[in-house]
């Protein structure tokens, strides 16, 4: 009977008499190792499984023949390290399969105690051995991941320290700040630890009112970014609050998963630029510019979470794949379990059986013993031994199984054992079996309990789950602020090491450089031209100044040939920090185009007004000259129109009066002597009223005239002419003159003026005569550099100082005794102010007057002429 | 109506001064009367017969401006140079054509009691005498 009870054990078995030759195998060993019974049966062990010397079989059996020497010599069962041990395929021929055992050699003692065989019971744990090893290099793999994320989640989260932009993030309804950088909540003027994860509105009161957080909000439901520009906000500013102005975007911020959030918060503070602008006038609408651009980097944006879309959708299949392998592994272990429930007696594994429905112990094995420290007993039930169990539930099963016949198969199951050594609860997880023991009626008489203390396993697996969950989290921590920069319109780009080399770079730094590749390159490699920025992030990286450059144009030349564009930048370097000391540079860039570009409008149409207000001024001097000019020929046509009417009104006022005068003596018949006299004074002013009309024809004659004249008269022949008319008055006189003129031999005027001219001022010159003295005229002529000079010089009355100033205007009588209209010394003037010269009088009541004329020898025909 | 003491007649136009004096005569306003024909001849009439205590100081004179030698105007500038008992309660009267604006501004400065167009008429002078010898001529 034992053979057959022997064969049909549920574990792989084989028994083996003291001088190693196979007793018996069970059937179950036979199936794992594909070998017939016959050829183990009767045989030595060592024949059997003869194996290669050098090969782990080898290894094997020289191990299993030092255990089993080991049983002997301590007579204790002796657990086996796990043994690498192949056998061949049976189905591909010269194959073989890659095997892993767990083996237990225990003592079988005789009714002398001395040992009288071994049963050796092997499992094959290749499953399991692999699933650990993989796991071992799984964590390993992981734990080198974590490494690596954790390092750039450091470096991440250092530069959103640093940023010279304000970067935030605001989760949930009551956007809650989950991410402030220093510049952001200096912004608020509040320090990071007084926002960070509070509501918005509850951390930054004042915004209230404001707007943002309705957009913020509008943004997190319609997932259409919001960009402002410009945007005045009331911040609080050493206390106070204050109004200032920020260039910001809010865009949705999506997880890993793809769903938003919250929302991040792009910002710049403008409001020097804002003031500056405001300052001078702005023609041009620069939003529309700006938005253009940021829709620009928006597109790119969106471009950008396609490619994260993808990546994700490659991480749910590597999932789903991952989840396929430990259902297989789970599927595996579950096998395996099925066959450690077979195993009765000393194998690795609890057994017991239990007999009777208050569950009795009827046979434990060593192992179970070991497990329950000893405090089962043989025909002690359950609930007497492990009291404990009982308020687990494990009785409750035991029950159920003992009155169904159904097995219980448990996975993991929790059990808390009391360790009365230790004195406390040990927690422990078990897979097991309840399975009912039938007779042969089919009746339940009892249970085996076989289980496998899975501890380990578990805790492995919870530890290995604790390590993944940690990295899934590191890892979308280390993505927000991934994404903070990936999605920030500002330039970023980190080089590290002395050689700068470019570490990380967002989107917006690779527009400038599109087509290139750029990551891991050094400065010098990508910008081999810029020594000098070369040289000062030498000096950044040696010394940790902050640098600034501003309005620094760069050139975007585009791979394909296309035209090059330029665009001016505000760059921020400064020294990035790590454990400390300086490992790099950060670069940060804004964008300022539009500032530039409209400032130079402006420039340019400064210069342009200012140009155009030269020849403007120009323009205007030339206007005043002649404005000049026509205010004084206004003033002389004024005092001409005034004269000409005055002395056109006194004769018609006269025969007024005299008519009235005449018909007031008609009407009395007195005087009638009166009235000759009446009409004669009434001719007399009808005479003068035709002189005055023939003068002013003569001097408007005169200017229509000045410049048409061609034919010429010599001085001398001009004087003797005048000298005839004058006879009269001569002869009277007994005037002497003199003429000395051959410099001169002709005046540049038309004869007709030379005429006029010399008559009128010899006939002043008799007329305005002395009474005491004869009259003595001295004409003398000189020829200068630029023209002529006559003088006419007389020993006559000479003027008075008031009377000079009068002298030469229209109309103008200065003597009472004297006959004049007033009209001679006013053309005289007016011809040779005509002809471009001047003339002026030196007189002396003493002495006499002296007129005296100079003329230009080419007379400026453009000089303004009244008219 | 009481006739006043005399008047001067300042015009260097014959016709004119003939045609005052025979209106001014005809309307018994005066009887006595001092013709100048300009202004240095008016002023040279007043420092000679305006000194106290004789009493042929003129009690209104009528002033042309154009005149040669010595024009109305400046007469007038002359005139509020002289001492204050050559000028005691003397009228000034001037006469006028047309007149540029620049001397009806500076007019405005001296010492006158008002303007008048010519011709003279007989309203005119009824006129001067209401306003500055408290008398009119008789209807």
């Amino acid at each position: 009977m034992l053979p057959e009870v022997f064969a049909a054990l549920p574990g792989a078995y084989l028994l083996l008499t003291p001088d190693l030759r196979i007793a018996a195998v069970s059937d179950a060993y036979l199936a794992s190792t594909f070998i017939s019974r016959s050829q183990l049966v009767g045989h030595f062990l060592l024949d059997a499984f003869a194996a290669e010397p050098g090969t782990p079989e080898a290894a094997t059996m020289s191990n299993l023949r030092a255990s089993l020497q080991q049983v002997v010599t301590t007579g204790q069962p002796q657990q086996m390290p796990v043994q690498h041990y192949r056998i061949p395929n049976p189905e591909v021929p010269n194959a073989v399969l890659e095997r892993y055992w767990q083996s237990l050699n225990t003592p079988v003692f005789g009714p002398d105690k001395t040992v009288i065989g071994f049963v050796h019971s092997v499992t094959d744990v290749t499953a399991s051995h692999q699933a650990a090893a993989h796991l071992a290099g799984a964590q390993a793999r992981e734990q080198a991941a974590l490494a690596v994320l954790e390092r750039e989640r450091l470096q991440l989260k250092a530069l959103l320290e640093q940023a010279p932009v304000a970067i935030g993030l605001f989760e949930g309804p009551d956007l809650r700040i989950t991410a402030a950088n220093p510049l952001l909540s200096a912004m608020w003027g509040r320090s990071q630890e007084q926002v960070l994860n509070r509501p918005l509105l509850e951390a930054v009161p004042e915004l209230q009112g404001q707007g943002f957080q309705e957009i913020m909000q509008q943004v997190s439901e319609t997932l259409v970014p919001y960009v402002g520009k410009e945007v005045p906000a009331h911040m609080l500013r050493n206390g106070q609050l204050m109004t200032s102005y920020y260039n910001f975007v809010y865009q949705p911020f999506f997880d890993q998963q793809g769903t938003v959030q919250g929302v991040l918060d792009v910002a710049v503070e403008v409001t020097e630029q804002v003031l500056n602008r405001q300052r001078i006038e702005a023609q041009e609408q620069q939003t529309s510019l700006l938005n253009e651009e940021l829709q620009a980097a928006n597109d790119e944006i969106l471009a950008n979470n396609v490619e994260l879309e993808y990546a994700q959708h490659q991480l749910r299949q590597l999932n789903a794949t991952l989840e396929a392998r430990v259902l297989e592994r789970t599927h595996q272990l579950a096998n395996q379990q099925l066959l450690l429930q077979q195993i009765i007696g000393q194998v690795p594994a609890l057994v017991a059986t239990l007999r009777g429905p208050d569950h009795r112990y009827s046979f434990f094995n060593p192992y179970y013993d070991t497990f329950t420290a000893g405090r089962v007993r043989l025909g002690a039930s359950v609930a007497e031994v492990l009291p404990e169990l009982v308020e687990q539930g494990f009785v409750k099963l035991l029950d159920r199984v003992y009155a169904t016949g159904e097995p219980f198969v448990g996975r993991e199951i929790a059990m808390l054992l009391h360790n009365p050594n230790m004195g406390q609860d040990e927690q422990y997880y078990l897979d097991f079996v309840y399975q009912a023991l039938l007779d042969g009626q089919g009746q339940t008489q009892g249970i085996l309990v076989f289980a496998v203390d899975t501890t380990k396993q578990v805790l492995a697996r919870r530890q290995t789950d604790t390590l993944q969950a940690a990295v899934r989290r590191q890892k979308e921590e280390r993505e927000n602020v991934f994404q903070l920069f990936e999605q920030s319109p500002a330039v970023i780009c980190l080089l590290r090491e002395p050689d700068h080399r470019i570490d990380y770079l967002n989107p917006a730094y690779q527009a400038l450089f599109p087509g290139q590749q750029l990551r891991g390159r050094t400065l010098a490699e990508v910008q081999p031209e810029a020594k000098a920025l070369l040289a000062l992030f030498d000096g950044i990286y040696q010394t940790g100044t902050m640098q600034f450059q501003t309005e620094v144009p760069v050139t975007i030349t585009p791979p394909n040939g296309q035209a090059t564009s330029t665009r001016y930048f505000d760059f921020t370097y400064q020294a990035y920090l790590e454990q400390g000391g300086i490992a790099g540079v950060a670069l940060f860039g804004l964008d300022v185009t539009e500032q530039v570009l409209s400032r130079s409008r402006v420039q340019e149409l400064n210069e342009e007004l200012a140009s155009i207000n030269e020849e403007l001024r120009a323009s205007n001097e030339e206007l005043g000259d002649t404005n000049e000019q026509l205010s004084r020929t206004n003033a002389d046509l004024d005092t001409f129109v005034y004269t000409a009417s005055h002395d056109l009104k006194v004769p018609i006022t006269n025969i007024e009066g005299l008519l009235d005068a005449l018909s007031r003596d008609l009407r009395g018949h007195s005087t009638a002597e009166s009235v000759p006299r009446i009409l004669s004074m009434m001719k007399e002013s009808v005479t003068r009223f035709q002189q005055t009309i023939g003068h002013l024809t003569d001097i408007s004659r005169l200017q229509q005239e000045s410049s048409t004249e061609v034919e010429s008269l010599t001085l001398a022949a001009t004087i003797a002419d005048v000298q005839l008319d004058l006879a009269p008055l001569l002869q009277a006189t007994g005037a002497h003159i003199t003429v000395s003129i051959t410099e001169v031999p002709e005046l540049p005027l038309s004869p007709k003026n030379q005429r006029s001219v010399m008559y009128n001022l010899l006939s002043n010159a008799l007329k305005y005569r002395h009474p005491d003295r004869v009259p003595m005229i001295h004409i003398h002529g000189r020829r200068q550099a630029d023209g002529v000079e006559l003088q006419v010089q007389d020993n006559g009355l000479g003027l008075e100082h008031w009377q000079q100033q009068r002298l030469f205007g229209l109309f103008q009588r200065l003597h009472s005794h004297v006959e004049g209209a007033g009209v001679g010394l006013y053309m005289v003037k007016k011809i040779i102010e005509n002809a471009g010269g001047n003339v002026r009088v030196l007189s002396d009541t003493n002495t006499g007057s002296t007129f005296t004329i100079t003329l230009p020898l080419a007379p400026d025909r453009s000089a303004f002429i009244s008219a | 109506m009481q006739k006043l003491s005399s008047i001067l007649l300042v015009d260097d136009d014959a016709t004119t001064n003939y045609l005052n004096e025979s209106l001014l005569r005809s309307l018994n306003v005066t009887d006595k009367f001092i013709i100048a024909r300009d202004g240095l001849e008016a002023l040279s009439l007043l420092q000679s017969q305006c000194v106290a205590p004789t009493t042929s100081c003129p009690a209104l004179i009528l002033l042309d401006v154009q005149m040669p030698a010595m024009n109305g105007i400046e007469f007038l500038e002359a005139y509020q140079q002289l001492p204050q008992e050559h000028r005691e309660a003397i009228i000034i009267v001037v006469l006028t054509t047309s007149m540029h604006s620049r001397d009806l501004a500076r007019l405005h400065e001296l010492p006158i009691a008002g303007l008048a167009s010519k011709p003279l008429t007989e309203e005119k002078i009824n006129t001067i005498l209401q306003l500055h010898f408290k008398r009119q001529l008789p209807h």
